[in-house]
């Protein structure tokens, strides 16, 4: 899956170009939304949902991306056939807010970062599982924050938030999750041009 | 095997319990050895199998999530397996997630297919395949220290197998050495006996049973056979007593028909002798009395007759020898006469002469019989041609009245080493049988024809081959059975003692024969006498 070797050392060196391009590129480069697609596909597995969720056997696990984003095309294209908690899994590009809470797993795509607040409020004790890509999404209650650290993705879990909805998260993910209020403010992200 | 055939009893005995013990113990310690390093084999792996779960399922997040740090962690808490010397964890596409201890897998390197304990090269490797929520995520690899703990257990198992060996080999010499005396006992006591009796040839010994297995039936037997051999022993002396008596009385009962066969033989001589003399006798008688018939006719009277004339003449003799008649006719008379008488006196000295030859002949054959009767038993060497003219002298006169042609056959050999008296015995016996055979043949075939040639550089042959009736085949190894004859008034023991004399002497006496009919040939041979000097053969 992953691409080969000097190929790589070459889109990575693209990536930083097209990064110190600064604003004129405001969004992720694919291969960095190929990456947080993979994480979307990923992190379900170490996380588990109360029963009422699921009401049919064999019910498909719904993710919702809001906002616009590359990132939905190539989530559809990572999950193909693959199952998340053995059912089928469905990716909707939601466009309205009332949308959300029907999903197992809604990624906030960061061009929506400024309603963030209204959108996590929407899907508050529904137990969906949030995940977002800004600096705030932790303390706004969403539960999983991706952070791009050196050029990889890695992830920040609000675990009280994990409790309110309900899911569980494995020790094994909370190991990798970096720290809450870790300050990546002026770090590396800000001069790939992350955060807003 | 021919070496564990000869070793005495004990040994053999010995061996077979230790040998027996020690393959026992080595296949039971073989199995356990085998069993052992199976199941440490399978401990081993299962052992690996928990750890390899254990550090999988703690990097499933890791691997997941491509975090190089974490992972190296997971693999780190190995360190409290000290067994376990490296690691590494693999990604579903190759590439070495973290890797630790001294684990020398190149980058990227080949993952066997197989999962479980694997052997790579000359090294073993775990193999772990991880999967998550239906997904194979990578490999775990694990590189187990199996060598020097198998080598470890190796060494404690081989010490262990090899003392308990060692004890159960003492252990199974001891008891056998101690069981096998049971055995052995009752063997020994067997040879020993057997042994005593075969160096004393006492069969009295008999065998004390012992025991009540196989050795003490053969025993049993073993007894019975020495009853057997006992009594059968004693049997034989018996009759080895008995033999040796009867063979005594044989002999003797020989010697007095060799005695008597010596006495028939010489009466047989005698008689030949006297039949010659006799015949002799009838010589000189008709001699003596054609001498005294001769001189009885002489013309002595006459001649004193006419002498008595001449004298009654007185002294007219002249006119007596002119003028008479008488006297004129007395010279004629008186030269007739003398013719006459000088006749007379031939034919007297003539038939003297003979009377002479006779005389001497008789002198001849009686100091033969002396000679012979003298020396009896004595061996000396002998011309045989001077030995057959005896023999054929003594039968002469029977030879004559049977009127049986002689031809003689003789090849000059040298001396035999013989007892005179025998040789004669034996040749005038056979003389005279062939003599006796030959009276149904006409009176011009009957020949007698003896032969003598060399049969080899030690015998001499005699033959002695009539044209008689013959010998039919199934009597010809029969005449030389004591009493057997053919003839009416024989006493059937002259061929057997003659036959029995030729071997006593070295000798041997046989018969041929064509059949009834066609004649037949004694042959006498005779050993020729061995002299120190050269023996110059003869032609």
């Amino acid at each position: 899956m992953l691409p080969h070797h000097p190929y790589r050392s070459f889109l990575n060196t693209l990536l930083i170009l097209f990064a110190l391009c600064g604003p004129l590129y405001a969004g992720e480069t694919n291969t960095e939304a190929q990456v947080i697609a993979e994480r979307i596909c990923t992190i379900p597995k170490f996380v588990e949902w109360p029963a009422r969720r699921f009401n049919q056997p064999d019910g498909p696990f719904v993710i919702g991306v809001f906002g616009t984003d590359a990132v939905t095309e190539l989530l559809r294209e990572t999950i193909q056939d693959r199952r998340i908690k053995d059912r089928p899994v469905v990716v909707r590009q939601c466009l309205a807010k009332e949308e959300l809470p029907a999903c197992h797993l809604v990624f906030i795509s960061h061009t929506e970062n400024y309603q963030l607040d209204s959108i996590l409020r929407i899907v508050r004790r529904e137990g969906v599982l949030s995940i977002g890509e800004s600096d705030n999404f932790l303390s706004h209650g969403g539960i999983i924050n991706l952070i791009n650290i050196s050029g990889n993705i890695r992830f920040q879990i609000n675990l009280d938030a994990a409790k309110r909805e309900r899911l569980n998260i494995s020790s094994k993910l909370l190991q990798l999750a970096l720290p809450q209020n870790l300050d990546v403010t002026g770090g590396p992200a800000s001069v790939l041009g992350f955060s807003h | 095997m021919r070496f564990f055939r000869d070793i005495p009893i004990q040994r053999k005995l010995r061996l077979v319990v230790l040998a027996t013990c020690t393959a026992a113990l080595i296949v039971a310690c073989a199995a356990l050895f085998l069993f052992q390093f199976y199941s440490f084999r399978m401990d081993f792996e299962r052992d690996l199998e928990a750890v390899a779960s254990i550090i999988a399922s703690n990097s499933t997040a890791a691997m997941s999530f491509g975090d190089k740090d974490a992972a190296r962690e997971t693999l780190a808490s190995l360190r409290a397996k000290p067994n376990i010397t490296g690691a590494a964890i693999i990604l579903k596409g190759g590439t070495t997630l973290a890797q630790t201890g001294d684990s020398k897998f190149p980058e990227n390197h080949v993952v066997p297919p197989l999962a479980g304990l694997r052997m790579v090269g000359n090294d073993y490797m775990f193999v772990h395949p991880v999967w998550f929520d239906g997904e194979r995520l990578g490999t775990l690899i694990l590189h187990p220290d199996y060598r020097s703990q198998a080598h470890e257990l190796f060494r404690v198992y081989a010490g262990i197998l090899a003392g308990v060996l060692g004890i159960s080999f003492l252990v199974a010499a001891l008891i056998s050495w101690r069981l096998e005396r049971v055995i052995l006992g009752p063997i020994r006591y067997l040879a020993e006996i057997t042994r005593r009796i075969a160096s004393r040839n006492d069969y009295s010994v008999r065998a004390v049973k012992f025991v009540d297995d196989e050795l003490g039936s053969f025993t049993q037997s073993f007894n019975l056979m020495l009853d057997q051999i006992e009594s059968r022993d004693q049997a034989l002396r018996h009759e080895i007593a008995e033999r040796t008596r009867a063979e005594a009385e044989l002999q003797r009962v020989h010697q007095q028909l060799m005695e008597a066969s010596r006495q028939a033989g010489m009466a047989e001589v005698a008689t030949g002798v006297l039949h010659n003399v006799g015949n002799v006798l009838n010589s000189v008688n008709v001699s003596a009395t054609l001498i005294a018939e001769k001189l009885g006719q002489s013309r002595t009277e006459n001649l004193a007759k006419a002498a008595a004339l001449l004298q009654g003449q007185n002294g007219s003799l002249a006119q007596f020898l002119t003028e008479d008649p008488k006297g004129q006719f007395l010279p004629s008379y008186l030269v007739e006469a003398s013719a006459h008488v000088a006749k007379e006196r031939t034919d007297a000295l003539a038939e003297i002469e003979l009377l002479n030859k006779n005389i001497e002949h008789i002198k001849d054959i009686v100091q033969r019989q002396q000679s012979y009767a003298r020396v009896s038993g004595m061996t000396e060497e002998m011309q045989v041609e001077t030995l057959i003219e005896d023999a054929l002298r003594m039968n002469a006169g029977g030879f004559e009245r049977h009127r049986v042609n002689l031809l003689r056959d003789y090849e000059p050999l040298p001396l035999v080493l013989v007892d005179k008296h025998k040789v004669l015995q034996i040749l005038v016996n056979v003389m005279r049988n062939a003599k006796y055979a030959m009276d149904e043949v006409p009176e011009g075939k009957r020949v007698l024809t003896v032969r003598l040639r060399r049969k080899d550089e030690k015998t001499a042959e005699v033959r002695v081959i009539d044209t008689g009736i013959g010998i039919p085949q199934e009597n010809i190894t029969k005449i030389f059975s004591h009493g057997f004859t053919t003839r009416k008034d024989g006493h059937g023991f002259g061929l057997h003692s003659a036959a029995l004399a030729a071997q006593q002497m070295r000798g041997h006496l046989s018969a041929e024969s064509e059949g009834v009919g066609k004649g037949a040939t004694f042959v006498l041979e005779l050993p020729f006498a061995v002299r120190p000097a050269t023996h110059s053969p003869t032609k």
